[in-house]
Order: structure tokens, then C-alpha cells, then sequence
């Protein structure tokens, strides 16, 4: 059962994973090549800011394989009114939980590109005598961060159904809204605690908040 | 006495804005003898403001009533129609904190410290339109040349400590040897250093544009000496700094637009990576410290950490160069004591991007939980 949710779930997202994969497998290379023809490579904080927007491009890489995998198989379920997966022998939280480990799965070929392409930009890259070089370790956050984001998305999805956008977006704004009026009326920002709790460790999305650096101190 | 205070502001507040109003503006050709003239008005009208300041801290701590209250050795110093008893409470229970804090640093000489002078507290409610207004409450040391810390709102137990700590630092450094308090930034820590600045510290040292940073970084004790500026430099670009850090400190200004040659030798430096013009241009400024102040302060906490309560005693007390002065508070030779910052700052470099595995078991955690409520509800 799970080897052909597996094989749907690769079927319909092929492309974005696709997509994935080649970016990570190759933008690494290419920031790291360009950047250090464009500054003088010398200046540690040069090289480290360079570095650092191939940590922004991972991070971004991480949330949009993310939604990519989270959001693809229950947007062509819903097209067809879920009538396959309500058709099918097992009930419909056994049928999730065979979807979410399938797109778990799938998280694992971009982190195998993350991996070998930090390892070609890297080797192909000279590295200052007090940084390091951390493509596995890149690898294993992007692994961690995508599971984590991806998980979220998939939970957005599968509850809010249809309106999972609708609700994301206009929850955003609320939220922000408030944190403003808070701030204005100067008020303990209790939506800022918030924040900070989901976004430092051990919050669900810490796992952004630190350094992606494939080179590093 | 409020009155003339603040009517003295507000002339200040003018002639600031007249001074800046019509002076020169960058880069205009101007002779020698007319910037002479400029430098010493300008250096009279500094004398005027700092007798003028001199003169409104002096109103200010004759307007407050003594010692309005008293945590433990410390003062404060306000009128409680401006500072109220919500804020009057929150001192208390800060300065207690803080008092613990920097007790652990500073040890039997805390008291002396905290006594030496008052902290005048102001709060202050300013409107901005209809709905805005923006709480906060200046910390002062009574006396201190207007030395203060501001606590913007909202108000917490948690900044009023660390406004108190940082004034605490601020008034240890009175009795310090001169040389020392300018080697460490006119400061001496009053809190224990914690994690995130020994990694700010081991980023600035391996990230330093100076060679020398780097030299130190891979071990030797005379480059972190001189790194940290504790041992006389003769030559701080030649010592310091190899050419490709002089293209470096090159390439981080930008001289005026009208400064053609400059323009054309900093080309030559950059561009054509002539070392001579990196040289004379590097020399035309002033050479950067290779490892900044808050690293230097590193030093001089982990000095107060290895020697206990004693140790910022047996600073007052030391005497000698900057290095045998922290040596003499650490209790340890100079030696033992750079290599033991040098293992604590390399120890303490960013770990690499992996998470550990107790991070990793948590967020695979959370991501199970997500992936277990999305099962919940049925279309």
C-alpha cells in the first residue's frame, strides 16, 4: 500500500522535485563561483556573506520542497473530490499517515543533491585557512528543516482543506496587524513572545533560525 | 531650577542646529587657515556644551530627593510622582538581581562600587499623535558626565537588570588603571561573558581582516598578544596587516568624489593590486584594531573568572602593562592566561549547521506531531 502512495506521490510532484534537485545540486556552485569572482576573497567576511546567501538559497530551498510536497497531492485529491483515497480499503487517518510518510520520503532525494553539490562547491572552492567546509552538516539541517516545514504545510493543508492558502495568508495579517497595534499602543508584544517561542529552540521553526553556512568558522 | 534646565536644553538644542545649519559641507575646498579657525571655534563651542551638561547633571541631582531608595548598596535616586510604584518596585527586584550578577565578578569590592555614587532614574511617557506613546526610563550615574542607559518599553525586570549591570560596569571603571580602561573600551564587564559572545568572539578572530588575528587563531601566544593589542606595536600596518589586508582596508573606504588622486591611487590599489599605493593609502587612515573591543572584554572577563572574588581587588592594586595587570587579576601568568583565552574562544566556534542529536530528535518530534493532527479531520 505505502509502495503506491509512494509511487503517486512521486508521480504527481516529479517535476517540483525535480526542480529541487537540480537547484540544489547546482546553485551552490554557481553562488559560490560567482561571488568569489566578485569580491576579494581574502576578506573572511566576504567570503562568509557570500556563503551566506547560499545558506538563504537552502533555506528557501528547504520551505518551497516543503510546500511543494505538502501541498501537490492533496490539490489533485481535492480536483477529483478525494474519491480515490475515500475509495480506497483503509480508513482515511491510516490513508494520511501512508501520505505523509510518503512525501517524508520523497524529502530525501533533494537532501542527497543538497549534500553532493555542497561537496562540489566546496571542493572546487578555496577555502580561507579559518573556515571549514560543511556540506553534510547542511545536508542534515536541510533534511531536518524540510521535515519540520513540510509536516506544518501538510497539517495546514489536510485541515484547513481547500481554504489552507486563505487561512495562511489572512492569518499572517492578523498577526502582524496586532503585533503593530501592540507595539503602537506600547504594550507588552505578546504576539512577539509568541513568535520568539515558535522561532527559538526548542520552537518547531528554530530550525531556521541559525547558520546555514556550507563554509564556516 | 526645572525650568532653566530645560530652557538650557533647548538653547543647546539651537545652537546644534545652527552649528550644523551652516557649516561646510564635505568636500568643499576650504585653506588651511580657515579650517584652523573652524577647528578651535568648534573646540570652544565643545568646551561650552560639556561645562553646559556639567552644569544640568549637577541641577539634576540636587532636583531628586536622597536616596529614594536603597537595594542593597545601590542608590536610587527619584521623585516618585515621575518614576510611580510599579517601576519603583520593578527596580527593587532588578537591582537585587543585578547586585547577584555582578557580585560574581566583582566580588568583595561590589559594595564599594555600588556605593561610589547614585543612579538617578527618569521615566519619561512621551505621546506621539493620538495613539502612540513610547514608555521609558532613563538609568544615569549621578555625577557621571551624563553617562546613562535608557529603557524603552516595555519596562521589564529583565532590561532594568541589564541597565543596571552595564551602569555597574560603567562606575567599576573609575578606580581601574587608566591604561587598562582604555585598552578594554572605557568599561569593565560587570556580568560573566556568556556563550554568544565568546562565539561573536571566535567569529571576530577568525573573520579578522588583520593576519595577525589569523595567526592567532592557529595558536601562537605572542600574535594573540599582539592582536589584542597588549604588547607595544610599532608599526600596527606592517605588524598587523599583510598587503592583501591593506587592499582590504582600501577597498572598505570610499574617499570624496573631488579627490582625484586618491581616486586614481585606490584604482591602482584595487584594481592593479599595486602594494605601494595600498600602502600610502592604508597609511592615510587610521589602522583598524584587529580583534574589536567586545573581544578584548573576553579577556578581562575570563581574567575576573579565573580569579575569583579577589580578582577585581587585586586589579585596583596591580600594577604595569595592560597584560600584567590581567595577568595579576587572573592570578595566572600572562602566558597561561592568553592560551587559556585562546582555547575558550576556539572551543566556543559556531558548531557546524548540523543540529545536534538531541535538536534533531525534537524537531523530528514536532514534525510527527503536525503529521499525526493532520489525520483529524476527514473531507
Amino acid at each position: 500500500m505505502f509502495k503506491q502512495v509512494l509511487y503517486t506521490q512521486w508521480k504527481w510532484s516529479r517535476a517540483e522535485l525535480m526542480f529541487c534537485v537540480v537547484g540544489a545540486f547546482i546553485v551552490p556552485t554557481l553562488i559560490l563561483r560567482v561571488g568569489y569572482e566578485v569580491v576579494d576573497g581574502y576578506s573572511i567576511t566576504n567570503v562568509l556573506g557570500v556563503v551566506g546567501f547560499a545558506g538563504m538559497f537552502f533555506g528557501s530551498l528547504s520551505l518551497f520542497t516543503a510546500f511543494a510536497l505538502a501541498w501537490r497531492p492533496y490539490i489533485v485529491d481535492m480536483s477529483l473530490r478525494h474519491v480515490g483515497p475515500l475509495s480506497l480499503p483503509v480508513p482515511w487517518p491510516e490513508f494520511v499517515r501512508l501520505r505523509f510518510l510518503a512525501g517524508a520520503t520523497l524529502v530525501l532525494l533533494p537532501t542527497f543533491a543538497v549534500w553532493i553539490g555542497g561537496v562540489i562547491a566546496t571542493t572546487t572552492s578555496a577555502i580561507p585557512l579559518t573556515l571549514h567546509a560543511y556540506p553534510g552538516g547542511v545536508a542534515l539541517r536541510f533534511l531536518t528543516a524540510t521535515l519540520v516545514a513540510y509536516a506544518a504545510g501538510f497539517m495546514l493543508q489536510y485541515v484547513a482543506g481547500k481554504h489552507a492558502v486563505r487561512v495562511a495568508v489572512i492569518s499572517f495579517f492578523v498577526v502582524l496587524l496586532l503585533a503593530l497595534a501592540a507595539s503602537m499602543l506600547g504594550f507588552e508584544n505578546v504576539i512577539g513572545k509568541v513568535w520568539n517561542v515558535i522561532t527559538t529552540w526548542p520552537g518547531p521553526f528554530s530550525i531556521f533560525n541559525a547558520r546555514w553556512m556550507l563554509i564556516d568558522v | 531650577m526645572c525650568e532653566f534646565a530645560r530652557r538650557s536644553r533647548r538653547l543647546l538644542f539651537c545652537a546644534t542646529l545652527t552649528a550644523v545649519a551652516f557649516a561646510p559641507r564635505a568636500g568643499s575646498a576650504q585653506s588651511v587657515d580657515r579650517l584652523r579657525e573652524r577647528l578651535l571655534a568648534s573646540s570652544r563651542r565643545a568646551e561650552w556644551l560639556k561645562d553646559s551638561l556639567a552644569e544640568l547633571h549637577q541641577m539634576r541631582s540636587h532636583e531628586m530627593p536622597a536616596d529614594s531608595i536603597m537595594v542593597g548598596d545601590l542608590k536610587f535616586r527619584f521623585l516618585r510622582s515621575n518614576v510611580g510604584d510599579d517601576v519603583t518596585a520593578e527596580l527593587r527586584v532588578a537591582g537585587k538581581r543585578a547586585l547577584a550578577v555582578a557580585d560574581s565578578v566583582l566580588g568583595d569590592e561590589l559594595p564599594r562600587v555600588a556605593r561610589e555614587t547614585p543612579i538617578l532614574v527618569t521615566r519619561s511617557n512621551s505621546r506621539y499623535g493620538e495613539i502612540l506613546r513610547v514608555n521609558m526610563v532613563n538609568l544615569e550615574i549621578a555625577n557621571g558626565g551624563g553617562r546613562s542607559t535608557l529603557v524603552r518599553a516595555p519596562i521589564t525586570q529583565g532590561k532594568l537588570e541589564e541597565a543596571i549591570l552595564d551602569l555597574l560596569g560603567t562606575m567599576a571603571t573609575s578606580r581601574v588603571p587608566s591604561s587598562v580602561v582604555g585598552w578594554g573600551g572605557e568599561w569593565v564587564p560587570a556580568r560573566p561573558t556568556n556563550p554568544e559572545q565568546w562565539e561573536d568572539a571566535a567569529i571576530d578572530m577568525a573573520s579578522s581582516k588583520a593576519s595577525i588575528a589569523r595567526t592567532c587563531y592557529v595558536g601562537s601566544v605572542p600574535a594573540c598578544e599582539s592582536a589584542l593589542a597588549l604588547v607595544v606595536v610599532h608599526d600596527p600596518l606592517n605588524e598587523w596587516y599583510t598587503p592583501d589586508g591593506w587592499r582590504i582596508l582600501v577597498a572598505t573606504w570610499m574617499p570624496p568624489k573631488d579627490a582625484d588622486s586618491v581616486l586614481a591611487e585606490r584604482m591602482k590599489c584595487l584594481d592593479q593590486k599595486v602594494n605601494a599605493s595600498c600602502e600610502r593609502l592604508a597609511r592615510s587612515r587610521s589602522i583598524p584594531i584587529p580583534l574589536t573591543f567586545g573581544t578584548r572584554s573576553t579577556l578581562m572577563s575570563l581574567a575576573f573568572q579565573r580569579g575569583g572574588r579577589d580578582a577585581y581587588s587585586r586589579m585596583l592594586r596591580a600594577q604595569g602593562t595592560t597584560l600584567q595587570v590581567l595577568a595579576a587579576t587572573a592570578g595566572i601568568t600572562p602566558d597561561s592566561l592568553i592560551r587559556e583565552w585562546h582555547a575558550r574562544v576556539i572551543a566556543s566556534s559556531p558548531k557546524s549547521a548540523s543540529p545536534s542529536p538531541l535538536e534533531a530528535t525534537v524537531f523530528i518530534a514536532w514534525a510527527l506531531l503536525f503529521g499525526s493532527l493532520a489525520a483529524r479531520r476527514r473531507p
